[in-house]
């Protein structure tokens, strides 16, 4: 189902936000600036921009490690500065600097947050969920998961007790390939990882995921389930992530020539070819889009380096509620 | 005089009342509702509130996970961990998820679930049906864990964690269930983080929860004859503890035994004897002691386990030898 | 940390104060040196100012109470610090959000004082007990600011420490304490200086009435000349460049002793003592033979300034021969200055003064600079110390 043109150049658009970002936060990374590591999601701009664009801003969104491009597509346009902030650990970053790259939640449009440790939103999904059916709204929960995250015992019971009840659910299972150095065959005994959701009797559809007329069409088709009552549905999308597991690494444990063969089928690119052919959008106006996004990005990074550092204090704050405080130094 | 009703009855009456009077209240877990728990504690709920009771398949960290979820959205999930033991299966849902959200949010979103854990031995159920697993949850910043000891700080404590916005493991130990006692029939709360001093005293002071209360008591009233004047604290909320209460009291008497069932090392008795040390040392008459069980798993046989659970004697042996030091 | 505030020690023999009357109240705001209150001793009053700005947090003493010395009368600390009144009342909270407290809001900020314990006596904690009985202190004199009242380790060390304490004279107010401190490096520089040079010399010192007429006149010519500005030369830089000048005559007072040899110092640079808030320093004006009046004086106040911002340099007080020093502002008239180590001679001025002088039988008026010349005797006797004396006067006396 094609996009029409003002939908391909503003998911286009999308995109190249995504990529800019991830480049940006790459050279800062690898300069040291940014403190810890952070994964970078270039390669795999269509399934964020596509699964997000498919959503409304009540729906419940759960990111994971590699979801850069989803936090920012997600976000308000004006706090988008803030979720690059977060990620150099800025007092000014949208969660005051405490979580960083894998820890960003922002509950002005939903996104609910990762949590360290994998599988673990996979079932907190489910309590987001469970509130829609509970509240009687038609807010739908998507979480986004990986081949790796498949693995853990929490994906099984979130699917069971998803697929039993009738919660909410999208299941975004970005299929990049690789968990860390382990090719997902490796760690499953399916081809195609949405075949696991069939055990649970949950639709499960495996697409290109870097196409995103195809990510926005199938997403869209789940969402629609979802907000009738129909249940959860698992879509496994395709791609391939063009950097290590984090920044820095230099992911030795892939084939020669692999990702050459995937950045031929660039998200970018296939989106920019479609503009081009089938839309007759010329260069000039691509060109125009990739230098707004350009300046767009320079005022988050200005932002991000310019602004300060929390006060240690503020590392006290907040770990109860109801006004229990734990003691700070003396 | 109020009357008299089981710790097990306690429990069912406020959360009943509470879910009369808050309807984002629901409760979930294994035989929760149409079965009104295994113990029996959430009978009569489903039957009230269909909507607002739910069975879940085997699956701890699905539901825990679930209530963490719901939280967040402004619900207040009481889910049920049918033996406290299962707490393995869910712990990361426990200390990395629960504990963590109201701190990962920025106080913006918190984790207002209280997950209701059956603890405690005595009943011949083995390694992994009669642990007490305070411990375990103890050291993670940002949970509450809360100890009641009769039917009355039941029932408060728990309309009291239902009403925290704080995530609140509620330790209910299993011989505690049919134990009777006076609980008023309104609805009423009892404060978190505030430890309960029974019996004031002024010779030695007993620090003793859940299921040691009653050790404490009697040992209490033998040394009594003795013309030893016993001060016995509860702590009722084990963490965040009320440090302020029991270092007082041993300001004034000098002396301190702790009870605790389970094993020795690294229990709440561990942490307030060192807290002690470090406050007021200087108070101190005698060296503090604990009396807990052993360091083993809990055994099946009666003997078995009789010898590994904390023995009375041992109580007053160890007040004893504390007042002759 | 709040301060608690025990009772004075008025005299040698105090043993206990009554505070007649407090002139604040808890809560009320004090800066340094403002009055607290007045305590009675025997008849006498003396008034207790505060030694620090705070706030009154606490009032331990009653007006008309008699407390022993060293006891704790008030508690004065930081606007908002919590004391627990009683350890079973809810503690005062803050409404600032930021303050970090505990769960049960205890600090080690707080200071558990029961308010009807203000007098001595009561539980003691059982190693306040043992030291109690180290250090020879009756517990039941103590005020305890333990927990629920109790004596503790700190209160029995408190009434120790006030105890033996040297009694501070009777003054209309208590003198801050002046415990043992380390010395500074200047001072210890200028005290193993100062013993080194008297104990590795043989100094003794000259003294003579300079006649300044000349010098005075002088002096006023300079000052006149300068047309009233501030910058006309000082009598110490015209001293620096007669001493420069009589020292080119007098080789053996510019001479040192150095393994057995006399080694004689061409260069002839003067130091000039210059006074310090904490200490001293001598700074030198190198070639004063060669320079003009004026330029020493330049250099000189040069120097003062340099001392002042305290920015003097290596080269600033080194390779100095000859030391000048002046007390002349202080109203003294003859010392015997201490050699600068490395020197043969030291030249003091005292106090410029008219004064009464019979010549010839007759009482004449004249302007007396007092001079006090210590020489280094091994390197030089007294009478060609005496003759350099002899020398200053003669140029004195042709100053044109």
């Amino acid at each position: 189902m094609a996009l029409t043109k003002e939908h391909l150049l503003k998911v286009y658009r999308d995109m190249v936000l995504i990529r800019r970002f991830e480049e940006v936060v790459e050279k800062y990374s690898k300069n040291g600036t940014i403190p810890g590591f952070i994964h970078l999601s270039i390669g795999q701009e269509a399934a964020q921009a596509g699964v997000i664009d498919a959503l409304k801003v009540t729906d419940y969104k759960f990111p994971d490690h590699r979801g850069h491009g989803a936090i920012v597509l997600s976000s308000h346009p004006e706090d988008r500065k803030r979720i690059m902030a977060e990620i150099f650990g800025k007092k000014t970053g949208i969660n005051g600097g405490r979580g960083g790259s894998m820890h960003i939640n922002d509950l002005a449009v939903r996104n609910m947050g990762f949590n360290g440790i994998q599988g673990s939103t996979v079932v907190t999904c489910l309590g987001t969920a469970f509130a829609s059916v509970y509240n009687k709204n038609d807010d739908v929960t998507v979480v986004f998961m990986g081949d790796g995250t498949l693995g853990e015992g929490t994906c099984h019971e979130s699917m069971n007790l998803a697929a039993t009840w009738k919660l909410p659910v999208i299941y975004a299972l970005i299929n990049n390939q690789y968990a860390i150095s382990t090719f997902y065959t490796d760690s499953h005994p399916q081809e195609k990882l949405s075949d696991w959701a069939k055990g649970y009797g949950v639709p499960g559809e495996t697409v290109d995921g870097n196409d995103i007329e195809v990510v926005i069409e199938s997403t869209s088709r789940a969402i629609e389930r979802a907000r009738n009552g129909e249940g959860p549905t698992l879509i496994e999308y395709m791609t391939y992530r063009w950097q290590g597991h984090f920044s820095g690494d230099p992911a030795a444990y892939r084939p020669d020539g692999e990702l050459e063969k995937w950045k031929e089928k660039c998200p970018l690119k296939l989106a920019r070819q479609k503009l081009i052919e089938t839309h007759a959008v010329d260069e000039k106006a691509i060109q125009d889009i990739h230098q707004e996004v350009e300046e767009e990005i320079e005022v988050y990074l200005q932002f991000s380096l310019e602004s300060p550092v929390p006060a240690p204090e503020d590392s006290i704050l907040h770990v109860y509620a109801d006004g229990i405080q734990v003691e700070g130094r003396k | 005089m109020n009357r008299k009703i089981s710790f097990s009855k306690a429990i069912n009456e406020a959360l009943i009342q509470e879910m009369d009077r808050d309807e984002k209240v629901f409760i979930i877990g294994e035989d929760v509702a149409k079965m009104g728990g295994d113990f029996g504690i959430t009978s009569g709920i489903w039957e009230k509130w269909p909507d607002r009771a739910f069975d879940t398949p085997l699956s701890e960290a699905g539901f825990v996970g679930l209530a963490c979820g719901a939280a967040l959205c402004g619900l207040r999930p009481v889910a049920e961990l049918m033996f406290a033991d299962f707490i393995g299966v869910c712990y990361d849902q426990v200390v990395n998820n629960a504990a963590k959200l109201c701190y990962m949010f920025e106080g913006k979103a918190t984790a207002q679930l209280v997950i209701r854990a059956v603890t405690g031995g005595g009943i011949r159920c083995a390694y992994h049906h009669s642990q007490c697993i305070e411990p375990w949850v103890m050291n993670i910043p940002g949970l509450v864990v809360v100890a009641p000891s009769n039917a009355y700080e039941a029932k408060g404590l728990l309309v009291s964690a239902i009403r925290s916005n704080n995530p609140v493991i509620f330790l209910e130990h299993k011989g505690l269930y049919n134990k009777k006692g006076e609980v008023p029939e309104e609805l009423y709360s009892l404060p978190l983080y505030k430890a309960n001093v029974i019996k004031a005293g002024s010779d030695l002071t007993i620090v003793a929860a859940m299921s040691m209360v009653e050790f404490a008591v009697k040992a209490s009233q033998e040394l009594a004859k003795k013309g030893i004047d016993c001060e016995i604290i509860n702590p009722l909320t084990l963490f965040p503890l009320d440090k302020e209460t029991i270092i007082n009291s041993v300001a004034k008497t000098g002396r301190l035994v702790l009870l605790q069932e389970g094993p020795k090392f690294m229990g709440y008795a561990a942490e307030i004897s060192s807290m002690i040390n470090e406050e007021i040392f200087e108070y101190l008459k005698a060296p503090i002691k604990r009396v807990t069980s052993l360091d083993t798993p809990v055994p099946f046989a009666p003997v078995l386990e009789d010898y590994v659970l904390p023995h009375y004697d041992d109580v007053i042996a160890a007040c004893n030898q504390v007042m002759s030091f | 940390m709040a301060t608690i505030v025990v009772m004075p020690r008025f005299g040698a023999t105090m043993e206990e104060g009554i505070v007649s009357f407090w002139a604040v109240k808890e809560g009320d705001s004090v800066s340094k040196g403002d009055l607290l209150g007045e305590i009675e001793i025997e008849k006498l009053t003396n008034e207790l100012l505060a030694e620090e700005d705070g706030v009154i947090l606490r009032i331990i003493a009653e007006e008309g109470s008699a407390i022993p010395c060293g006891q704790p009368i008030l508690i004065i600390g930081k606007p908002g610090e919590v004391i627990d009144n009683e350890p079973s009342k809810e503690p005062v909270q803050e409404s600032d959000q930021n303050q970090i407290t505990n769960v049960d809001s205890s600090t080690s900020e707080k200071i558990q004082i029961p308010t009807n314990q203000s007098l001595p006596g009561g539980v003691v904690t059982p190693k306040a007990q043992e030291l109690a009985e180290k250090l020879g202190i009756d517990p039941s004199t103590v005020v305890g600011t333990g927990r629920l009242g109790m004596i503790t380790r700190e209160d029995i060390r408190r009434a120790y420490d006030a105890k033996t304490t040297h009694p501070v004279p009777t003054v209309m107010q208590a003198l801050p304490s002046n415990s043992p401190r380390k010395l500074s490096q200047m001072e210890q520089t200028i005290a193993h200086a100062m013993e080194h040079s008297l104990r590795s010399t043989a100094q003794t010192t000259l003294t003579m009435d300079l006649d300044a007429s000349n010098l005075v006149a002088y002096h006023e010519r300079l000052k006149q000349s300068s047309g009233g500005l501030a910058k006309h030369p000082t009598y110490t830089a015209i001293f620096i460049k007669i001493v420069a000048q009589a020292l080119q005559q007098h080789p053996r007072l510019r001479s040192v002793i150095q393994a057995n040899q006399l080694v004689t110092k061409d260069e002839i640079n003067i130091g000039v003592a210059i006074d310090l808030e904490d200490g001293l320093v001598v700074a030198t004006i190198k070639n004063a033979n060669l320079k003009s009046i004026s330029q020493i004086n330049n250099e000189l106040e040069g120097l003062i300034q340099k001392v002042k911002k305290n920015a003097l340099t290596n080269e600033d007080i080194t390779e100095g021969v000859f030391t000048i020093t002046n007390l002349g502002i202080f109203g003294v008239k003859y010392f015997t200055p201490i050699l600068n180590p490395g020197e043969t001679a030291i030249l003091g001025l005292g106090v410029l003064q008219e004064s009464a002088l019979i010549v010839n039988g007759g009482i004449f008026l004249k302007p007396i600079f007092p001079l006090s010349l210590t020489h280094d005797h091994r390197v030089v006797n007294g009478a060609p110390a005496a003759r350099f004396l002899q020398t200053i006067q003669s140029i004195v006396n042709s100053l044109d």
